[in-house]
């Protein structure tokens, strides 16, 4: 055990100094230093399971953050930099799916599923207005609490078309 | 295949746990038959022999699941899954999680959680014409788990050559303890939703619904969305724990798969009181429950079959097929199903009005099946790409989740607090309105000393406005309810009020508990610091975040099963122990273990990055983020409160009325 003791820690401890070298490359300012980071964070790191290269520390990664940082230097925008790794490493890599192309359908999906279960929730509360509205309740019975058995022989006695069929409940296990 | 399953010869546990697996799928079969018997002829006899089949199938699977767990435990190699998971070196709590650290022994676990579950219901069912379409339902699920178990994922097919020693299991499943909670509960949870499931299919194949059936299924849905909750959040806290990166949720695909079910069964949960009230959404609710059912079985296909990248997916083999087929089956027929027989369910009441407490319910209901889709897509899309254009060509990361997430959820917090303002049936607008003004302006005061305090970002202000919104409109109606329980003079207090109304106030504590975990999520996510240094012994203290960092010492443990680096290091004068551990079968991976030292505010959280080989410096990781705890405190919270409402209401004390003809103390 002791001679390859602190292998994998040399290994780690060159790619660490790989990538120390390579951050110390371009000083930027505080402002440039977030946007690295809001731009970093939203690409993928390309050899990992759904690591964005902030959270991986491999060559890759590295590399690739070193090149935000210099594109971020040189002043070029957030887009950009995405247009410039979507080229790349394709669009696998943007974990903000710009909204464009097929996107669209993802982008547009949960707006149109939330456009048409309003419009069908809607119509559904509405058909209530047709109906005879009953008196609001008055806030002591609305708050009276809730005894579901009374509940379902109010509607037993109120209506007809329940379950008449069912042998009833004192049956329980044998 | 057959041939291949058993061999008493090279494996006689292998061999005993293989004859219990398939003599209960012959148990399993004829179940299913004698249940789809007694329903179709009504054959009492029928139902019954269903009915005490599954305490055989239970007993078996009981058997198969006690022989795993022997061979893992005993390092009996001769048996495939414990050569290919297990290892002599691994300490006894990693032996029992390797139970379901791998394929095979996770889907054992759940055929035998799904075996108990259907053994509990048939000592519950009630003798209706639900019985056996119930009982039938199960055994169709338990089908195909016993099946699986049995067949493609059999844990106990004998090895061709025996080893000296097992391959041990996955690395990154021993690095932490959490793995011997959050599996169990996700499957309970997963699995619990089976029994609310095999209702709604009884109710849909028999077009009606027995009186009991809402609190059936209730009840059911409950106790697995308990479990649901606190497995994912559970699932958060060993990835905080683990992985190194001071997060909680990174919106992985089989994140996503678990949520999914925790959505649909939410607004279920909700739905299902309008039917306990007002005898209609019967259809709605079925649909909720079969489609919540799918959705758990998609998360488990999405999980095993290697579809999506994922840190949870493993090598899938032929499971993936079996499951999609599965849930292709669980769709055609539980959709085709629902949407054939459900319009027969048909309502009792009059459809709700807008301004009712059954109105404010549909509207969350509409957010979390929104929610719920938007997770969907988001988790299929790439998927859905590269199978339109032959590669993976999309990825959805959580700038796409949180967009749609964070407003949805606001919306949820919105929602959260009219419900229990609005009366049932139909509310009067002004008084409805002069119960919601204070609690805007309350919410909007709250925004703005936070605004004041230095918070800005859209998100966090709705959050910390919706939470004193929530918390003081549930304040002002526990203290009305406690004014008028003084005015009419019934003793006991805040404890009686409980005690009468359960639900009511376990309700109130899971939306505190909900709003307590809004706020961690909101301060957690928008304000963490996070800062990198390498630290040399012996130096002086180095200037991190607000911290001054200096590291003490660095040394390494051995252990049979692999080798940890402890950096010792002092962050303001407090000592915090960091670990980087390599385990045997994986030398050249590393699993860090932060030091994390938890607060009421904030939580100071270290890891190793990397070490030197001279073992002079280490290279950390200081992440400081507000208000993480209140995410798990929050969970518990929601977790007893929900175990609140299941609790019976203690019998009203009837106070002497002159005639003697006291009506029930509403």
């Amino acid at each position: 055990m002791g001679g390859r003791r602190w292998d994998v820690g040399r290994a780690l401890a060159l790619a660490f100094a790989l990538g120390a070298s390579a951050l110390a490359a371009a000083p930027l300012t505080p402002q440039q230093e977030a946007q690295v980071r809001q731009i970093a964070v939203n690409i993928r790191c390309p050899i990992c399971t759904g690591v964005p290269i902030t959270e991986s520390t491999n060559d890759i990664s590295r590399e690739m953050l070193r090149d935000v940082r210099e594109q971020v230097a040189a002043g070029r925008s957030a887009r950009d930099v995405y247009a410039y790794f979507s080229a790349r490493y394709g669009n696998f890599v943007l974990l903000d799916p710009p909204k464009e192309g097929s996107n669209l359908l993802l982008w547009g999906a949960p707006l149109a599923a939330l456009g048409g279960g309003g419009a069908v929730l809607w119509l559904f509360l509405r058909r209530r207005q047709n109906a005879a509205a009953p008196a609001p309740l008055t806030e002591a019975a609305a708050d009276e609490p809730f005894d579901p058995f009374l509940a379902q022989v109010r509607r037993d006695l109120g209506q007809s078309s329940t379950d008449r069929s069912n042998p009833g409940r004192n049956g329980g296990n044998p | 295949m057959m041939l291949n399953l058993i061999s008493f010869q090279s494996s006689p546990l292998g061999a005993l746990g293989q004859l219990a697996l398939l003599a209960a799928l012959a148990f399993t079969l004829a179940g299913t038959w004698l249940a789809v018997l007694g329903g179709v002829r009504a054959d009492a006899r029928a139902t019954e022999a269903a009915r005490r089949a599954t305490w055989a199938v239970f007993a078996l699977v009981s058997l198969a699941a006690l022989v795993l767990m022997t061979a893992l435990l005993r390092d009996d190699f001769s048996v495939r899954y414990v050569a290919e998971h297990s290892m002599r070196a691994s300490p006894v709590w990693v032996k029992i999680t390797s139970l379901w650290g791998a394929l095979e022994g996770s889907v054992l676990l759940w055929a035998w959680l799904l075996a108990g579950f259907t053994f509990v219901l048939s000592l519950t069912l009630r003798r209706d014409s639900l019985r056996p379409w119930a009982l039938g339902a199960m055994f169709v699920s338990l089908l195909f788990f016993v099946g699986v178990c049995a067949s493609v994922a059999s844990p106990f097919t004998p090895v061709a050559t025996l080893l000296a020693d097992g391959q041990g299991p996955n690395p990154a499943l021993q690095n932490h303890w959490m793995m011997a909670v959050h599996p169990v509960l996700l499957y309970l949870g997963f699995v619990g939703l089976s029994v609310p499931f095999a209702y709604a299919v009884a109710a849909l194949i028999t077009g009606r619904l027995s009186d009991h059936w809402v609190t059936v299924t209730r009840r059911w849905t409950l106790v697995a969305w308990v479990f649901l909750t606190a497995a994912i959040v559970a699932g958060g806290w060993w990835s905080y724990e683990t992985l190194g990166w001071g997060g909680y949720w990174a919106w992985d695909p089989v994140e996503n798969a678990s949520f999914i079910p925790w959505l649909l069964t939410t607004a279920f949960l909700h739905s299902v009181q309008i039917q306990e009230r007002r005898g209609i959404m019967r259809s709605w609710n079925v649909w909720l429950i079969v489609l919540a059912y799918a959705s758990t079985v998609l998360g488990t296909f999405l999980n095993r079959s290697g579809i999506v990248q994922s840190v949870h997916a493993f090598a899938g083999g032929p499971v993936g097929p079996v499951f999609l087929g599965f849930l292709a089956f669980l769709l055609v027929a539980g959709i085709g199903l629902a949407a054939w027989r459900a319009p027969q369910l048909r309502d009792d009441g009059d459809p709700p009005s807008a301004l009712s407490r059954e109105g404010a319910f549909l509207a969350g209901n509409w957010l979390f099946v929104v929610f719920a889709v938007m997770v969907l897509i988001g988790t299929l899309f790439p998927t859905f790409i590269e199978a339109v254009q032959g590669r993976r060509d999309a990825s959805v990361g959580p700038a796409f989740y949180n967009a749609f997430a964070i407003p949805l959820g606001l919306g949820l917090m919105l929602m959260m607090g009219v419900g229990p303002l609005l009366p049932w049936r139909r509310a009067d607008g002004q008084t409805f309105w002069r119960a919601l003004r204070p609690l805007l302006i309350v919410g909007v005061g709250a925004a703005a000393l936070a605004f004041v305090l230095g918070v800005r970002g859209a998100g966090v202000l709705g959050t910390v406005a919706l939470a004193a919104y929530n918390l003081l409109g549930l304040g002002l109606l526990t203290a009305r309810a406690l004014k008028q329980r003084r005015e009419a003079r019934q003793g006991g207090g805040f404890l009686g009020l409980v005690q009468e109304q359960p639900r009511r106030y376990g309700a109130y504590t899971a939306h505190i508990g909900l709003v307590v975990l809004a706020l961690g999520l909101a301060f957690s996510g928008a304000y963490r610091g996070d800062a990198q240094a390498s630290l040399s012994a012996g130096a002086a203290p180095k200037a991190l975040l607000h911290e001054q960092v200096q590291l003490v010492s660095l040394r390494q443990e051995d252990k049979p099963y692999g080798t940890s680096a402890i950096a010792r290091v002092l962050i303001d004068g407090r000592p915090f122990e960091a670990r980087l551990n390599t385990f045997r079968q994986a030398p050249g991976t590393l699993f860090p273990s932060p030091a994390v030292r938890y607060g009421a505010l904030t939580d100071t959280y270290l890891v190793l990055t990397s070490i030197d080989p001279a073992g002079k410096w280490v290279s950390v990781r200081l992440i400081e983020s507000p208000l993480v705890s209140w995410i798990w405190w929050g969970t518990l919270i929601v977790c007893l409160g929900a175990g609140l409402t299941l609790v019976s209401p203690r019998q009203v004390r009837v106070r002497r009325v002159p005639s003697g003809l006291a009506s029930a103390a509403d």
